[in-house]
């Protein structure tokens, strides 16, 4: 099991919660910077969601 | 009939008489008490022993039109809607009990819309709050074209006021940046420390220390050898590291940075409310001083230095609290927040020049209340995001000219009005030295 952690703007918050299962094409959120939608390139399981305050993003932490 | 007359003037006397009582008691009964690691744990909290005082005192203030606005506290709740507020007085004073927050006369409705979203993130609602205008999520103090404008800490500044800002998140967050600074991005914390120190509030309070530190310092975010804490000293200002040293600071210029992150909001640091009660006390230290050398030496050139102040408090951890989806925290920090707000308020029934204005930038994580005991010692909460939401946030006021912030208003409006009130024409305005 491996974790890839994909951080989204955390204003919009994370279109996926914890144990929702990812496809790849799936949005996970928004961007923080480019204010495009953020796209899954993989497949796994929502193991966290983590908010990081200094950044104002939400980590998504997705194992494999 | 002569008989209904005295029953009334004896009445209006006993009501008086009650009034001031339920007022003195409402003000001397109030402590700290310390902020344990737990975050369920909230007996810091010592809610008002009468419910009805400040709204009558509040009142009384509305009713006298001819007491001037001369200091200007603004409150601002991050991430605060209405369900946090509904969560917290439930979870602390029961169903039937009320906030501090919720005791101030005059209450509103304020849209949060940013210039390129329904939903806004606290740079753009900072600035909408600080500078009148809409702008694009992220941005600080300038319109979507880059054109910088002038904020109301600015503008007070210019009309010769005292300044603070009081937080728990970094000083360069995007709420305070949005009060003395003008950046592109609320990422750029660095730059936006250089900004706030050039602009010289005079009190500074809250975490960040990072952020002004040069790079040689462990865990420096600055990319440059700038030491912006020696500097802050070389201009003036009186630097405090603690508590201790909080409680005894004087001076014109203050600054305390009391953690290299934001604040833990936990013991021993200091907490909102102690660190808005030193802002008060070094902002009116002056007044002070001024009334006495006016009184005995007639020295009339200090009592005219004497323009008041416009102060800014910010509850930063409310928003963090719900974007993490965590109620228990949320009560806390909302708590923590409106025991600042008490602060504010005595502070504004004591000096009677003084309007109070509580307000968000943002409701955060889309909480609902949706069910509890009637007891209110339980109480159920959901949450539909961990991000923010459109809905429209209070507002809340105490003081002169409350009665203005009233009714439905966009965001952008609350700095026009403070302006005027202070007397500031062509508000909002382009920063002059662009």
């Amino acid at each position: 099991m491996t974790d890839t952690k994909i951080n989204v703007d955390a204003t919009f918050g994370a279109e996926v919660k914890v144990g929702d299962i990812i496809k790849p094409g799936q949005q996970l959120g928004m961007d923080p910077n480019a204010g495009q939608p953020v796209i899954s390139e993989i497949k796994g399981m929502v193991k966290e969601i983590i908010f990081d305050s200094e950044d104002h993003q939400l980590q998504i932490v997705i194992s494999r | 009939m002569v008989r209904n007359r005295w029953f009334f003037i004896l009445s209006i006397f006993v009501l008086f008489v009650f009034v001031s009582l339920g007022f003195a008691d409402d003000y001397t009964v109030y402590s700290y008490g310390d902020v344990s690691k737990d975050v369920t744990d909230i007996s810091f909290y010592k809610p008002a022993s009468d419910t009805s005082t400040y709204e009558i005192q509040g009142l009384m203030f509305n009713l006298k039109k001819t007491l001037g606005v001369k200091n200007i506290i603004y409150c601002i709740g991050d991430g605060m809607g209405l369900s946090q507020v509904a969560l917290t007085r439930t979870k602390a004073v029961g169903l039937n009990g009320k906030l501090y927050m919720e005791k101030m006369p005059v209450t509103g409705i304020v849209k949060t819309h940013s210039a390129n979203s329904t939903v806004t993130d606290s740079a753009a609602a900072g600035t909408a709050l600080a500078c009148g205008i809409k702008t694009n999520n992220g941005t600080i103090g300038q319109d979507p074209k880059g054109q910088r404008y002038q904020s109301i800490l600015e503008a007070a500044q210019e009309n010769g006021m005292k300044t603070a800002l009081v937080v728990t998140c970094t000083m360069s967050h995007a709420t305070p940046a949005s009060f003395a600074s003008h950046v592109k991005s609320r990422g750029m914390e660095a730059e936006i420390s250089t900004q706030l120190l050039a602009n010289q509030p005079n009190v500074m309070f809250g975490g960040g220390k990072k952020y002004w530190l040069p790079k040689s310092v462990e865990n420096s975010k600055r990319k440059d050898d700038r030491n912006l804490i020696e500097e802050a000293e070389k201009q003036g200002y009186l630097v405090v590291n603690n508590s201790e040293e909080l409680s005894k600071a004087t001076g014109d210029y203050v600054l305390g940075l009391f953690q290299m992150e934001a604040l833990t909001t936990f013991s021993p640091e200091p907490t909102l409310p102690q660190m808005t009660e030193a802002a008060l006390r070094i902002l009116t230290e002056k007044k002070k001083e001024s009334w006495f050398k006016d009184k005995y030496k007639l020295n009339k050139k200090a009592f005219k230095r004497n323009k008041g102040f416009f102060m800014m408090i910010e509850g930063s951890q409310i928003d963090w609290a719900c974007h993490a989806n965590n109620a228990d925290n949320t009560v806390k920090q909302t708590l923590l927040f409106d025991q600042a707000v008490k602060v504010a308020i005595d502070f504004a029934m004591k000096d009677k020049n003084t309007l109070v204005i509580v307000t968000a930038d943002h409701e955060t994580g889309g909480l609902v209340v949706n069910g509890g005991d009637i007891k209110g010692e339980k109480v159920n909460s959901k949450w539909a995001s961990g991000g923010h939401s459109a809905t429209p946030v209070p507002i809340y006021a105490f003081g002169p000219a409350a009665e203005k912030f009233s009714g439905v208003m966009d965001n952008t409006e609350i700095p026009k009005r403070l302006a005027d009130l202070m007397g500031i024409k062509d508000f909002p305005q382009v920063k002059k030295n662009d």
